[in-house]
C-alpha cells in the first residue's frame, strides 16, 4: 500500500493561486478518497485526457472502458523542494459516489432492456475526471525543457450500441447467472428450516400474548407466562443461529460462484464488447517553466471525439480475440513559442484527425495509431504521429507495455515507452 | 433485527409485492413465504436487476401470521473494484406491498443492518423479512 497524502507546500501554493487549474488540483487533493491509502491495484499508466493533451500518453486514441471509481498513476510525487508536484495522474469517476435510483446492470453494460435501449445512459454515468502532471527535463515534441505541465481532463461515453444478437446473448447470460446464484446459495436447507421454526415461534408468541392478556386467573396466567417466556427465548436462539448463517453467507456465496465453472462462463460472456461506441473528452493544460507558479502560462486545450468499432474476431469463444477500429478527431487551441524566444507565445488552432487499429488475442494486444495535426494558420507546424504498441497482460491489473514510433513535432521525435504499466518509476520516455 | 410488519385486513383483498433494486451489480432477488410450517416459493428475478414485478402473495384472510423473506444477492464482479464500497453504501432496495391496511409506509426500505458484504466486498447479501398480520 502506498500512502498518498496532501503536501502542505502544495496546498498553500494552490490557495494563493487564482487560476483555474490550480483550484482543480486542490480539489483533487482534497477529494475524500485521496486521503485514503491508495492500493497498488489502483495504480496504472493512464491514458487520461490530461496525458493525451500533452502528447505523452502511450495511446492518444484510447480503447473505451467503463471508468474506475478511482485510479492513480504515480511516476514520482517528489517535488524536489518546489511548489508543484511532478509526474503523476489521478483519475476519479464522481458518479460512483452518488446514489442512482435507477441503476441496473443492463444500464451499466449498455444491454437493451424491454423498455429501454440503454445506448445512451447519460453523460454523467461514465464520466471521469483526471489531473496529470508531467515534468519535462529536455525539449521533446511539444514539451519544453525544465517545464512542469499540469493538465485537467474529462471524458465520458456518449453512445454505446449493441446489436440484437449481442443483446440477446448478454440477456441470456444474466438469466443463466441468476439461476446459478439461486442454486449456489449456501446453507439453504438449514436456513429454510430455521425460518419455518422462526415463523411458527413468532405466531406462538403472538397467540400466547393474546391468551395472557385475556386470562384473569393468576395461576393459569403464570403458566401461560412461562410458556410465553420460553417461546421468546427460543425465538432469540433461532434468530442468533440465523444471524450466524447470514453473516457467513456473502463469503460462502462468493466462494461458490468463483468455483462454479458455469457461473464463471456466464460472467465472461458479459465481457463481450459492444459493436460501436462514441466517447468524448476535454482537456486543458498549463505550463510552469522551472516548476514555478509565477512562470505559469496557458499551454494547450482540446476537445475530441473517438468512435470505436469492434469489428471482427476469428474465434471469439476459443481465442477471445477482437479487432478494433477507432477514429479520432480533435480540436486544439495551442500556445506556440516564438522562434528564438523563451517567454513569447502565440495562439494557434489545430485539428487532429486519425485512426487506431488494434488486434487483441487472449492476453496480448497489438495496435498502431496514426494522427495528423494541421494548424489553421501555419502549415510549417503541421506534423504526424505514428505509434505502434504491444501490450501483454501479465495478471489482473498488471500489463507490460511497449510503444515505438514518431510523435508530433517538426523534428519527428522518436518515441519509445516501455515498462510495466503501474508506472512506478519503471516507465521511461526517451527521445532522439 | 425485528421483522417489518405489514398490516392486513379481512377484506378478501389480494396482497401483492413488488421489489426494486438499484445497483450496477448483478442482482438476484428471491421471495419466499413461510406459513404454518410450509415454504411457498413466490419466484425469483432473472434479468440481473433483481426486480420482482408485482406478484400476488395470496388473499389477506389466508395470510395472517405469514412471514415474507426477500433475499437479494448482488455480485459486483463487473463493477470496478474501487467502486465496490460505494455500491454497498449506496445500495437501495424498495419493497412495495399492496392490498393491506391503508396509509402504511410505502415503500418499505432497506435497513443498513439487513445488508452484509463479503470480506472482499465483491458480494452483497440482503435479507428483508416482513410479517403479515391482521390488526
Amino acid at each position: 500500500m502506498i500512502s498518498l497524502k496532501p503536501n502542505k507546500n502544495i496546498t498553500k501554493s494552490c490557495f494563493r493561486m487564482k487560476n483555474n487549474i490550480l483550484s482543480i488540483l486542490l480539489l483533487f487533493y482534497t477529494f475524500p478518497l485521496i486521503a485514503q491509502d491508495i492500493e497498488i491495484k489502483d495504480l496504472k499508466t493512464l491514458n487520461a485526457p490530461g496525458f493525451q493533451i500533452l502528447d505523452i500518453a502511450p495511446n492518444t486514441i484510447d480503447k473505451p472502458s467503463n471508468p474506475k471509481a478511482f485510479a492513480a498513476s504515480l511516476m514520482s510525487l517528489t517535488s524536489s523542494g518546489t511548489a508543484l508536484p511532478k509526474n503523476f495522474a489521478l483519475e476519479v469517476s464522481p458518479y460512483w459516489y452518488f446514489k442512482n435510483k435507477n441503476a441496473t446492470v443492463s444500464q451499466y453494460l449498455n444491454i437493451k432492456e424491454e423498455n429501454r435501449s440503454n445506448s445512451y445512459t447519460g453523460l454523467f454515468n461514465k464520466m471521469s475526471m483526471s489531473i496529470a502532471s508531467v515534468y519535462s527535463d529536455s525539449t521533446s515534441g511539444s514539451l519544453v525543457k525544465n517545464t512542469n505541465y499540469i493538465a485537467f481532463g474529462m471524458r465520458t461515453n456518449v453512445f454505446t450500441y449493441r446489436n440484437e444478437k449481442q443483446n440477446q446473448k448478454l440477456r441470456t447470460a444474466l438469466v443463466n447467472f441468476s439461476e446459478r446464484v439461486i442454486k449456489l446459495r449456501p446453507n439453504q436447507k438449514d436456513t429454510d428450516s430455521l425460518e419455518q421454526e422462526l415463523n411458527a415461534t413468532s405466531n406462538r408468541i403472538r397467540k400466547l400474548y393474546g391468551e395472557l392478556m385475556a386470562e384473569s386467573n393468576d395461576s393459569l396466567k403464570r403458566a401461560i407466562n412461562e410458556k410465553y417466556i420460553n417461546a421468546i427465548t427460543r425465538k432469540t436462539l433461532i434468530k442468533k443461529k440465523l444471524d450466524d448463517l447470514e453473516n457467513q453467507a456473502p463469503d460462502l456465496l462468493e466462494n461458490n460462484i468463483k468455483k462454479d465453472t458455469l457461473s464463471q462462463n456466464y460472467l465472461k460472456e458479459l465481457d463481450d464488447l459492444p459493436l460501436f461506441q462514441v466517447d468524448a473528452a476535454f482537456a486543458y493544460s498549463e505550463a510552469f517553466p522551472e516548476n514555478k507558479t509565477e512562470n505559469k502560462h496557458f499551454n494547450r486545450s482540446g476537445v475530441w471525439i473517438n468512435a470505436t468499432l469492434n469489428a471482427f474476431s476469428f474465434d471469439h469463444e476459443e481465442l477471445n480475440d477482437n479487432l478494433t477500429l477507432m477514429m479520432c478527431s480533435r480540436f486544439i487551441s495551442d500556445n506556440i513559442s516564438n522562434e528564438n524566444t523563451v517567454n513569447e507565445f502565440y495562439r494557434q488552432k489545430a485539428f487532429d484527425f486519425g485512426f487506431k487499429i488494434e488486434y487483441s488475442i487472449k492476453e496480448l494486444s497489438l495496435s498502431f495509431e496514426y494522427l495528423k495535426r494541421d494548424y489553421s494558420n501555419d502549415s510549417n507546424l503541421n506534423s504526424e504521429r505514428r505509434v505502434g504498441t504491444l501490450q501483454y497482460k501479465i495478471s489482473e491489473n498488471l500489463y507490460l507495455t511497449g510503444s515505438y514510433g514518431t510523435n508530433f513535432g517538426s523534428d519527428s521525435t522518436l518515441f519509445t515507452l516501455f515498462g510495466i504499466n503501474y508506472g512506478l518509476g519503471k516507465s521511461e520516455l526517451k527521445s532522439k | 433485527m425485528d421483522n417489518e410488519i405489514y398490516f392486513i385486513e379481512k377484506k378478501e383483498n389480494e396482497i401483492f409485492i413488488t421489489v426494486t433494486v438499484s445497483t450496477h451489480g448483478i442482482a438476484t432477488t428471491e421471495v419466499k413465504l413461510f406459513q404454518d410450517g410450509s415454504i411457498i416459493n413466490k419466484g425469483f428475478s432473472t434479468n440481473g436487476a433483481g426486480l420482482i414485478s408485482k406478484t400476488s402473495l395470496g388473499t389477506d384472510i389466508k395470510l395472517d401470521g405469514t412471514t415474507i423473506k426477500i433475499e437479494t444477492d448482488i455480485v459486483l464482479t463487473k463493477v470496478p473494484k474501487s467502486a465496490w464500497e460505494s455500491c454497498f453504501k449506496n445500495l437501495e432496495i424498495h419493497y412495495y406491498l399492496e392490498g393491506g391496511k391503508a396509509n402504511q409506509k410505502q415503500p418499505i426500505e432497506l435497513l443498513s443492518s439487513e445488508k452484509k458484504k463479503s470480506s472482499s466486498g465483491e458480494t452483497i447479501v440482503v435479507i428483508k423479512r416482513i410479517d403479515l398480520l391482521l390488526e
